[in-house]
């Protein structure tokens, strides 16, 4: 299974990992060829983000766990793009 | 210029203006009694040593408490986050990151106290026949660290002043009664 794109909804306590850490270390996982970290809300302690990540056969696993090592922690997977090419997805028509 | 913009850093300044209280203060509890003529004059390994045993219980005070305060935090953000399991945080890069930033901070709050303590003790070996003159000049130092301060944290200067030179004052006068070294 060829996984092209990952939405993440992960979170962080504010003081650490800065972002920029948190990017390097998905970065460093195979396949990964690019990264959007968004941040979608911050509380007094913590930061909620939105990570996008794309690339050629993502390993999903390991992405997890770079980011768990990282400190930060994964709430949810709220995409997930899967094959030979990025299928956007479609509106219901009803 | 890299070590300076380190050094310097705002989230540094508490390991740097604590080594280099802690340097003058621990220097005059220490020495004063030497320093203002009771018993020998100060020697230079006197003075080496005094300043080694700031530079030990600056970095190791410092190290202890920076450390404590940093797993505390992490500790906080496993409740915030809600993890399960407890030391999570710890276990991760971010374990690793306070116990270096602890280290590195604890090892400029030593040299920072190294450096200062060597203020007093020079002066006291190189003008032996004024003894004052290592107080007074280490007293002003202190006063320009509360100005220092005093601007930096919005403060009032002059405050920040008289409250630094009145704590070197009485570590001077409880030196000079103990007359440890």
């Amino acid at each position: 299974m060829n996984i092209r794109r990952l939405l993440l909804d992960v979170d962080k306590a504010s003081a650490r990992p800065s972002l920029v850490e948190l990017a390097a270390a998905i970065d460093g996982v195979d396949g990964v060829e690019a990264v959007n970290i968004t941040v979608t809300e911050i509380d007094i302690e913590t930061v909620d983000m939105d990570i996008t990540i794309e690339g050629n056969n993502l390993d999903y696993d390991k992405i997890i766990e770079a980011i768990e090592s990282a400190g930060a922690v994964v709430h949810s997977l709220d995409e997930i793009i899967v094959g030979s090419k990025i299928l956007e997805r479609a509106e219901s028509q009803r | 210029m890299k070590y300076l913009r380190w050094v310097t850093h705002r989230g540094r300044r508490l390991a740097l203006v604590m080594g280099l209280v802690d340097g003058v203060l621990t220097t005059m509890l220490l020495a004063a009694g030497r320093i203002l003529g009771r018993g020998m004059p100060m020697n230079f390994s006197v003075a080496l040593r005094v300043a080694a045993g700031c530079f030990a219980t600056a970095g190791f005070v410092f190290y202890i408490g920076r450390y404590t305060e940093l797993r505390a935090e992490l500790v906080r953000s496993e409740a915030q986050l809600n993890l399960a399991r407890r030391g999570k945080l710890a276990t991760t890069h971010l374990g690793r990151s306070v116990l270096f930033d602890a280290i590195a901070e604890a090892a400029l709050s030593g040299v920072s106290s190294f450096m200062s303590a060597l203020l007093p003790l020079t002066l006291a070996l190189f003008f032996p026949t004024v003894p004052l003159f290592s107080i007074v000049v280490s007293l002003l130092a202190l006063g320009i660290m509360g100005i220092v301060l005093g601007n930096a944290v919005r403060g009032s200067p002059v405050m920040w002043a008289i409250n630094l030179i009145v704590g070197g004052t009485l570590m001077t006068l409880a030196g000079f009664w103990l007359h440890l070294v």
